[in-house]
């Protein structure tokens, strides 16, 4: 008898005990550097973080209601644009570069292609202006909010405070990017040791980290900075990237070393979706890197592989896809809020 | 004992609180853009200083942040998050109010016209910071320190427009000025803000618009600079 009371007590204190902790929001992979992203100045709680979901999700954004963050940022493609070489906004305008995963935010320090971003809080500013994409102003979709018939309440439970800003806004879509982590592909699960990879993957994991690492650095598989890989000028867009932003020629043709992360999905590939297959963009680091003054040194002469190698290095590549992530129910549309 | 303490120190509080506050002043900043030596507002319409249409103004907004007065280059008082959007169209916003202790002494007010590189690069902040006020960049991250727009006959610009919007805080592009006043130690100041001498400067045939960081900001931005004055009432 005594043992029975012993274990039900037990049982009650385990759980509430799980009823106390609090739900993690945030936490940094084991082995990860530490992020980038000042999570003081913004700290994460549920109703934030569920305000700035259904602000991602929600076409309200945009001047005519019909373009959201997803529409050109879709879950299952790791939250880029999938089968757009360049992604289309308001009323099918078609814009001038693919649009980036959305994936390991916290870690990063600029966005968009050529970095013209400062700062994570204020990168829904560029696509909400942009007239080929939502085309609409911070001002007027905080009169928006502010007459809808669900944002206020929202707006209160997140800030205690039912009055919409632009800064309670820009911090809200923030604090949900800060959520979508990738860190479950079977690459994390062989590097915590709890699988392993088949020969093929392990020799591409060898030939990658000869030939593509110092630039998709591990365990982001970037380094966060900006490049010349050597693609050919397409003449059509002339796009001088990260020069736009610094204004100094040395920047020419640069632009951001991308996640490798979920790269199964998340085609067409570079910064003007000109490749289709990984098979072309091995082609292009093996066969056709465009010599140039700002080309970064690590390409200066063509990365050497065999056909057996492209497939294992291939192979390499697609253990970085995190089928966790791609379908976690926690960042897909918020069916409960805005369907209400 | 322990309430005995308690108490005591809720005195001591209260007695420090009401030290405070009998020391306190209030020191106010009254900036009055002019033209032509007379102070013009823009609450209900464009100025037009001649009535002609030589020129109008009608968009003069700017950041005035850290305010801080000093004593013979000794900083006397540094006011706290000083950050202050000020607007010809909303005369309110041209009075600074600051609390100042009894004991300032000064003779020299310094201010930034324009926000800091700390500031730009802090993510999204609320007040007069926050992004919907329309001094913010969206395709490039950064405050627009100084607005000012209006119609010149100079301007071959579409409608003879001219539009400056000025800023930039990273280098070498950053357009963040600091401006010196001597001032007399009272208890208010009224610095004026010539946009006649500003709009002199500039051969608006040649430069009708400036709507992105990099040298002509620059070079707007330290002329505007100059244009601060304090006037003796």
């Amino acid at each position: 008898m005594n043992r029975l009371y012993f274990i039900l007590i037990c049982l009650y204190l385990a759980l509430s005990g799980f009823q106390m902790i609090e739900k993690i929001l945030f936490s940094v992979p084991e082995g990860w550097p530490e992020p980038v992203y000042n999570f003081e100045q913004n700290k994460l709680t549920e109703a934030k973080i569920q305000l700035g979901r259904a602000l991602f999700y929600d076409p309200i954004l945009s001047r005519d209601h019909t373009i959201s963050c997803a529409s050109c940022h879709s879950q299952y493609n790791a939250f880029t644009h999938v089968d757009h070489a360049l992604s289309h906004g308001i009323e099918d305008r078609i814009g001038t570069r693919n649009s980036p995963t959305l994936m390991n935010l916290a870690w990063q320090q600029r966005f968009m292609r050529d970095g013209a971003i400062n700062h994570l809080d204020m990168q829904a500013l560029a696509p909400i202006s942009d007239s080929v994409e939502m085309d609409e102003t911070i001002e007027n979709i905080v009169f928006k909010l502010q007459s809808s018939p669900i944002y206020p309440s929202l707006f209160y439970e997140a800030f205690s405070d039912s009055t919409v800003t632009g800064e309670h806004t820009l911090k809200a879509i923030s604090q949900f990017l800060l959520t979508l982590v990738s860190s479950n592909a079977k690459y994390d699960s062989v590097m915590r040791n709890e699988a392993i990879f088949t020969a093929q993957e392990l020799n591409g994991y060898v030939l990658f980290k000869d030939n593509c690492s110092t630039c998709h650095k591990e365990p982001l598989f970037t380094n966060d900075e900006f490049v010349n890989n050597g693609l050919r000028v397409d003449k059509t867009l002339n796009d001088l990237g990260r020069l736009h932003v610094t204004m100094n020629p040395v920047d020419s043709f640069k632009f951001k070393v991308p996640s490798l992360r979920n790269i199964e999905f998340s085609y067409p590939y570079m910064h003007d979706g000109r490749f289709k297959k990984l098979s072309e963009v091995i082609h292009h680091y093996t066969k056709e890197v465009v010599p140039s003054s700002t080309l970064a040194p690590e390409l200066e002469t063509l990365i050497q592989l065999n056909a057996r190698e492209k497939v294992d290095l291939t192979a390499f590549l697609l253990t970085l896809t995190d089928q966790k992530f791609l379908f976690n129910p926690e960042y897909s549309f918020p069916r409960d809020i805005l369907l209400k | 004992m322990r309430i005995g303490i308690l108490v005591f120190k809720c005195f001591a509080l209260l007695a420090f609180a009401h030290g405070v506050s009998a020391q306190k002043n209030t020191h106010t900043l009254i900036f009055s853009p002019t033209f032509e030596s007379k102070t013009f507002c823009l609450e209900h319409s464009a100025f037009n200083p001649n009535g002609s249409s030589d020129v109008t103004i009608e968009v003069l907004k700017f950041y005035i942040s850290d305010i801080r007065f000093l004593r013979d280059d000794q900083v006397a008082l540094t006011e706290p998050s000083s950050v202050h959007l000020l607007d010809a169209s909303d005369p309110s916003s041209l009075i600074i109010e600051i609390s100042t202790p009894k004991t300032l002494d000064f003779n020299t007010v310094t201010f930034n016209l324009g926000i800091d590189s700390t500031r730009n690069v802090s993510g999204a902040l609320g007040g007069d910071l926050d992004p919907t006020n329309g001094m913010y960049w969206t395709w490039q991250n950064g405050y627009i320190n100084f607005k000012l727009e209006g119609k010149s006959e100079m301007s071959q610009a579409r409608n003879n427009a001219y539009q400056f919007h000025l800023g930039g805080y990273q280098f070498p592009y950053n357009s963040l000025k600091t401006i010196h006043l001597e001032v007399a130690d009272t208890d208010t100041i009224y610095v004026d803000l010539d946009i006649e001498n500003f709009l002199n400067e500039i051969d608006l045939s040649r430069l009708n618009h400036v709507m992105s960081p990099g040298s002509d900001a620059l070079m707007l931005s330290s002329i505007i600079s100059q244009s601060f004055s304090v006037r003796e009432e």
